[in-house]
């Protein structure tokens, strides 16, 4: 198996038998949403915003706005749910939504964060060993602008698969191309964030 | 710093910080939920059925247009007559070369030949037209020996094996070139008219190839049945891989790989057939490649599908000299061709026009600015071949038995058996004959 096909699979294989337990419990919740039940609203909030955040976390490297960026996108997921088709599971569209917020955001110029002083504020202080801290996380920092830099079909699917921890089947139904088509486009954008990080790093 | 690999890069993607959400943030959301969400009567059950994702069934579409429209032009090309499409091919040809390539001046009309008259032996075959004495010498550095210049074991004259026998296209008149003569065909309605009478015989020699098959060497002028080229051509389908010639010309590569001989040598000693799908003609070629450097011959061969088939084999690149070799064939002359396989050498099947005079050129390869004409005549029987030649057919033939054809495997080691004789490194003959022996006997367990 290619080391691409190991990644993936490590990555998603327990998302995948995940997935399909988690789209029963979502189905019934929505179920019980459409009957008028607001606690199922709240429990599918509590089910989700934690991945929410964390991708907006990863996207935007900022913590604050990750969190402004994730009540956004259940304000638009509210109003976006009579057009939810139930095609993929809720929470892969969920995703989509905080994923456009995310570029949505990258796009008004007046709310525009330059990364390089981001960076530079999101080293912390009291850290313990701050020399560590500072190299990881300016390396995760390369990695994510790396990430942004990337054609859009290919970002969104390193975001989905890595940051959003989707199952490829689920990407794949999502975007109307097949899972071969999904790894084709890991190890294109592998190719590109190997190239990016290396002419960093010069 | 060396380039990341797809494994380092996945592994820094999946690491996971803590991402913990601050504090609050999920009552924050939780806050914001609308008394009533819309979502209710409209939302349908969930459909979890796979749903073919559009573009695979655009793909889809498009594939069957694609079947059809194939199945459209091939329906129609094969109620074009034959001889529009020599036209046409011919038409091209007419068209100013490039000062380098040329071709036999085709208005040098042969005498004409009687049905009755005898076909030319290989000794009794016009020579092949000796080359300008500048493109001689520019040969001769490449391998190329002029004909009497060296002799081969077989008596054939050195460098390019000589001659035509028992092969020849059974006994039609020869006539005029056929670029001349399709060039005296003004009306088209005289082709056309014509035409049906081509398609016959092109069919019988499709259809009925195991009734027309290669003279034997003990019988060069007898034709005689061979029931697995018969079998060949109908289970591989009757226009399979074959090609018409184009002016355009072929670039010859090469493959030195014998990963698929390794890989049937293995699986045959193990008492088992190799996989069909992992054999590649080139790689069995390789490993019986007798290493004859900067030749093309030709030959008729006991496994080809009919009378007017021959077989060609290029062997343009010596010792690691890698200079372009591009190959034409004349479709005044060649019907049509079949690459059998490419290793270190290349191996055509052609299919000749009938009629054609044994001066005739056949084909064109070039080797750089170098143009080495091959005519009719140079196409010997087998038993006139070069040994490297013949093991090389046996080879190929081998090859295709193994990829699922049907073939005589015990004809196939007693002929590898003759052409080792005539082999300075006869091993390869003999690993071959005896390879062909152990097939044999495991497809009868």
């Amino acid at each position: 198996m290619s080391p691409l096909a190991t990644a993936v699979s490590t990555s998603t294989w327990g998302s995948d038998l995940r997935s399909r337990a988690e789209a029963g419990e979502e189905g019934r919740l929505l179920a019980a949403l459409a009957a008028g039940d607001r606690q199922a609203a709240e429990r599918l909030v509590e089910r989700t915003y934690r991945g929410i955040y964390g991708l907006l976390r990863r996207l935007c490297g900022d913590p604050d706005l990750a969190a402004d960026l994730t009540q956004d996108t259940y304000r638009k997921a509210w109003d976006a749910l009579p057009g939810f088709d139930r095609r993929s599971q809720f929470s892969t569209w969920l995703f989509r939504i905080a994923y456009t917020t995310f570029l949505n955001h990258l796009r008004r110029p007046r709310r525009l964060v330059p990364l390089e002083e981001k960076h530079e504020a999101a080293v912390p202080d009291p850290a313990p060993a701050a020399d560590e801290v500072v190299g990881r996380d300016m390396e995760g920092d390369r990695l994510r602008r790396a990430v942004l830099a990337l054609p859009d079909d290919l970002r969104y699917t390193v975001t989905a698969v890595f940051w959003g921890e989707l199952p490829v089947k689920e990407i794949a139904r999502q975007e109307g191309i097949t899972t071969v088509a999904i790894r084709k486009r890991l190890k294109k954008a592998f190719r590109l964030l190997a190239l990016a990080l290396e002419e960093d790093v010069r | 710093m060396s380039r990341l690999s797809e494994r380092e890069i996945a592994r820094k993607l999946a690491e996971r910080d803590e991402l913990e959400p601050p504090a609050g943030l999920l009552e924050k959301i939780k806050s914001e939920i609308p008394p009533m969400i819309p979502a209710g009567t409209g939302v349908p059950e969930i459909d979890r059925r796979p749903s073919m994702p559009p573009r695979q069934r655009w793909l889809i579409a498009a594939s069957l247009a694609a079947m059809a429209g194939a199945s459209l032009f091939a329906l129609h090309r094969m109620e074009v007559p034959p001889v529009e499409e020599t036209a046409r091919a011919a038409a091209s040809l007419r068209q100013p070369a490039p000062p380098q390539v040329f071709f036999p001046p085709p208005p040098t009309v042969p005498p004409q030949r009687s049905l009755a008259q005898p076909h030319s032996l290989p000794d009794q075959a016009p020579a092949p037209k000796p080359a300008p004495p500048r493109e001689q010498d520019a040969l001769k550095p490449l391998g190329y020996v002029r004909q009497g210049e060296e002799k081969v074991a077989d008596g054939a004259p050195g460098g390019v094996v000589g001659g035509l026998a028992g092969g020849e296209p059974a006994a039609a008149p020869a006539p005029p070139a056929a670029l001349s003569e399709l060039e005296s065909r003004s009306d088209k309605k005289e082709a056309a008219a014509e035409a049906p009478a081509r398609d016959e015989q092109r069919r019988s020699n499709l259809v009925a190839s195991g009734n027309e098959n290669l003279p034997r060497s003990e019988t060069p002028a007898q034709e005689v049945a061979k029931p697995q080229a018969a079998a060949r051509a109908k289970a591989a389908g009757a226009d399979h891989g074959w090609k018409v010639p184009s002016p355009q010309g072929i670039t010859l590569e090469t493959d030195a790989g014998t990963a698929s001989y390794d890989l049937a040598r293995r699986s045959i000693a193990e008492g088992k057939l190799p996989d069909p799908a992992a054999i590649r003609v080139g790689e069995i070629l390789n490993a019986f490649d007798t290493g004859d450097a900067l030749r093309v011959e030709g030959a008729v061969t006991p496994f080809v599908q009919g009378p007017r088939y021959r077989l060609l084999r290029l062997h343009p690149f010596r010792g690691g000299r890698q200079a372009q070799a591009r190959l034409s064939f004349n479709p005044t002359t060649v019907a049509r061709y079949r690459l059998v396989g490419t290793g270190l050498s290349t191996l055509y099947e052609i299919e000749l026009r009938p009629g054609a005079p044994s001066d005739t050129l056949v084909a064109t390869l070039r080797l750089g600015e170098v143009d080495r004409p091959v005519v009719l005549s140079e196409l010997v029987p087998w038993d006139k071949a070069s040994p490297g030649f013949r093991l090389a057919a046996l080879a190929a033939e081998f090859a295709e038995i193994l990829k699922g054809s049907s073939g005589d495997l015990a004809e196939i080691a007693r002929q590898a058996r003759e052409a080792g004789q005539d082999l300075p490194a006869s091993a390869k003959a003999t690993e071959l004959a005896e390879m062909a022996e152990q097939v044999k006997g495991i497809r009868e367990k």
